[in-house]
């Protein structure tokens, strides 16, 4: 009787199709890190803001600015990522974000002026939330493109 | 494009896993090549013949279509 080899996993199917070297691996879960890191401080940020008295105070400005610091990170490890990125995978992102900034810029003028015909106003993370699907979309339609 | 990375491949007996690891890419590169979804960077075309020992056209050459 022979037995069947085991069925990868979701995740090991998804890590196959991924377009990408060890060290595009590596660049790209540093970039997550700081990603997360950037998130972690802008909710830590929202808690200490909402808290307390209202007012300039050092801890204040200090949580204000400190998750911008954080996504400067975040931002100059995906730069890495893209300058050391396996040649497939710089055009595979290079498509994908051009479709998340020019349907996100469509969404914004677009939505601009449906607010002026009764639809309610969009806060900005709505529209990030709207670009990181595009990107996500994106990035899967163009890898099946390619690959 | 068309190329002859299979046939060179295959006469060294490699894998894609193994040419993506001599070129440094991945082999989602290696196979999107071979497929013709893919034209490769200038760089990456010469990279491609230095491992095959080979001319840059013997392993790629234009279609009828894309030279006038």
């Amino acid at each position: 009787m022979t037995s069947e080899p085991p069925r990868p996993t979701l995740w090991r199917r998804f890590d196959r199709a991924c377009v990408a070297t060890p060290l595009d691996r590596r660049n790209m879960r540093r970039f997550l890190l700081w990603l997360v890191a950037w998130m972690a401080a802008f909710v830590a940020a929202r808690l200490v803001l909402s808290g307390g008295p209202a007012g300039a105070t050092p801890v204040r400005i200090a949580a204000a600015v400190g998750p911008s610091l954080i996504g400067i990170g975040c931002i100059l490890a995906f730069a890495s990522y893209l300058r050391q990125a396996d040649e497939l995978a710089r055009r595979i992102q290079l498509e994908s974000l051009a479709m998340a900034f020019g349907g996100g810029a469509l969404f914004l003028v677009g939505y601009t002026l449906l607010e002026q015909v009764g639809l309610p106003s969009i806060r900005p993370p709505g529209v990030l939330a709207i670009m990181a699907m595009l990107w996500a979309v994106g990035t899967v339609a163009t890898t099946q493109r390619y690959t | 494009m068309r190329n002859r990375l299979p046939v060179f491949r295959a006469e060294l007996r490699w894998s894609q896993a193994r040419l993506a690891d001599e070129l440094g890419v991945s082999r989602q590169t290696v196979n999107s090549i071979e497929t013709g979804r893919y034209d490769p960077s200038l760089p990456l075309a010469f990279k491609i013949a230095a491992v095959f020992e080979v001319a840059i056209e013997d392993v790629f050459q234009p279609n009828s279509g894309d030279v006038s």
